[in-house]
């Protein structure tokens, strides 16, 4: 692949998908690292294993590659709903028009980081309330 | 720029003890590792792990990364990539290959949004986080275009 190529392939995602696009792919792939760095801190010293690794963890054996693969690709899937719910938020409120919008000047305005710290606390509290 | 307090989203629940949530928490995934379930583990992620983000250092680098992501794709979108990274790079290089691209862009981005949370104090795992959720992102989308989704 050359450069014009890999222009190319972000050109029709954006032109496809959009800013709303890179944000659900992003929130997805973050997400999924973020459960598998949590949840790898939150099992403690007793099963100290790479992060990569701690979903497959069955009692005191260590599964089958093709299993990890398999979980991980299902909690992905998982991950991209709720990415879609966070994207969801975000375009109901007009506040982030301007993000969708790719509207550049505007997302220096130190006021929009504020909102999208609120509002992302305030999702992922309704998340907790939801389950 | 603004900086924000840290403030954790669970601190305000009254009698929140940090150590008794986390091996709770522990002991209730071991459960569902057992079982494997993608679904439950993201029902538990929901309520015990999500939540916890502290605000400031979690969410700001999420927040700066989206916004010079943006302007990066936008710009490559509109104008071509090399506009794109001479632009986020204030025009200091000359030409960008395609094997450049994602580490040089996740490199620069991420330099600025170190620059931007510097004073917020974030947490550095958290960051780091964001920033390689960055690069696998860039990465699908410039190696798979529009089958990135």
């Amino acid at each position: 692949m050359n450069i014009e190529l890999a222009e190319s392939n972000i050109q029709k995602f954006m032109n496809r998908y959009g800013i709303e696009g890179f944000l659900k792919l992003y929130f997805a792939k973050y997400l999924l690292k973020l459960l598998k760095s949590e949840l790898k801190s939150k099992m403690g010293s007793e099963i100290s294993i790479d992060p990569g690794v701690i979903f497959h963890y069955k009692g005191q054996q260590i599964e089958k590659l093709c299993d990890i693969h398999e979980y991980e690709g299902q909690l992905f899937e998982e991950c991209k709903k709720k990415a879609d719910e966070i994207i969801t938020q975000f375009k109901k409120d007009k506040k982030f028009n301007d993000l969708f919008k790719g509207n550049l000047e505007k997302l220096n305005d130190p006021l929009l980081e504020k909102c999208f710290e609120k509002k992302l606390h305030e999702i992922l509290e309704e998340w907790k309330g939801e389950n | 720029m603004g900086h924000s307090k840290s403030t954790p989203s669970i601190a305000k629940n009254k009698g929140f003890r940090p150590e008794l949530t986390r091996k709770k928490a522990a002991e209730e995934h071991a459960d569902i590792l057992k079982e494997k379930n993608a679904a439950q583990t993201m029902d538990y992620a929901c309520r015990c792990i999500l939540p916890m983000l502290p605000n400031g250092s979690a969410k700001i680098p999420v927040y700066y990364t989206v916004r010079y992501s943006v302007q990066f794709l936008w710009d490559t979108q509109q104008y071509g990539v090399d506009y794109a990274a001479k632009n986020l790079f204030k025009g200091v290089i000359e030409t960008i290959t395609k094997e450049q691209i994602i580490p040089m862009v996740t490199k620069e981005i991420w330099s600025r949004v170190d620059d931007e949370i510097l004073m917020s104090g974030a947490n550095k795992a958290l960051a780091k986080v964001a920033e390689e959720a960055l690069s696998e992102t860039l990465a699908t989308i410039v190696e798979k275009g529009i089958d990135a989704l």
